[in-house]
């Protein structure tokens, strides 16, 4: 482990430092990466994730997604997500964005951004981000197809990749 | 008065987005836990129960996550909904 001189930031600051956005819109990938490298001092690493809503699942050929969410509530959960991964690693920065409404086949649904001075800890808060928005953050999604539209299941892999981390602590 | 709401797929089979009550109305105590809250709703709807009973779901009041022995007290704004879907 290498040394650090910089003491605990005071936890107001922490919260500081997660930007989160849920919204209806999509959203420019080379911006909010350029939001995290443009930080000063310059993050050694900038980690980030992009889901994107697939054409094809369980019940066949998806036109799009609609995703309901709970507006206030999802805000606060994705902020208090960011919040526990800055408690178990030093993260600069967090950028969490996420798409509600219709979103068509092959768009952008969510992304989830860190920085950090190495890329360990960047790679590891961003898999914990999206692995407890995953389970927590509250999000319903609807499959749009030909033969009319469907609630997805909630998985049990998911809630699978969350205990691991909780296995880990 | 109590604010109760329902999300996603549970609001679409009870084809409720949601309802207020007064607690007064429901006990003559000021406070109720979510269990009574969902009993009472059971009897006002009969056919609800079946609805909450077939699948898992959560219950928020004021937008923090409970347990159903929660005490819920006038002004509290409840949901209900599925496990969620989002990412």
């Amino acid at each position: 482990m290498e040394k650090t001189t910089n003491t605990q930031k005071p936890s107001q600051e922490v919260n500081s430092s997660i930007d989160v956005s849920v919204q209806v819109d999509n959203f420019d990938h080379a911006s909010l990466y350029q939001n995290l490298a443009a930080l000063k001092p310059t993050p050694g690493a900038v980690v980030t994730f992009t889901g994107l809503v697939r054409d094809l699942s369980s019940v066949g050929d998806v036109s799009g997604i609609f995703l309901e969410h709970y507006p206030g509530m999802t805000e606060n959960s994705l902020i208090a997500i960011g919040k526990q991964a800055q408690q178990r690693w030093p993260i600069d920065k967090i950028i969490i964005v996420h798409r509600v409404g219709k979103i068509a086949s092959d768009e952008q649904i969510v992304f989830v951004g860190t920085a950090s001075k190495h890329r360990k800890e960047a790679f590891l808060a961003c898999e914990f981000i999206m692995d407890y928005l995953k389970n927590d953050a509250p999000f319903w999604k609807k499959e749009l197809t030909d033969d009319g539209s469907f609630w997805v299941e909630a998985k049990d892999s998911d809630s699978q990749a969350k205990q691991r981390w909780e296995n880990k602590n | 008065m109590i604010k109760i709401i329902f999300f996603a797929r549970l609001r679409d089979e009870l084809n409720c987005p949601e309802l207020n009550l007064e607690i007064k109305d429901i006990n003559n105590k000021k406070t109720i836990t979510v269990y009574e809250l969902l009993d009472h709703l059971f009897k006002l709807n009969p056919q609800w129960q079946d609805i909450f009973n077939k699948r898992k779901f959560f219950t928020a009041v004021n937008q923090e996550i409970v347990q159903n022995n929660h005490n819920l007290s006038d002004g509290d704004e409840i949901a209900f909904f599925p496990p969620v879907t989002g990412g």
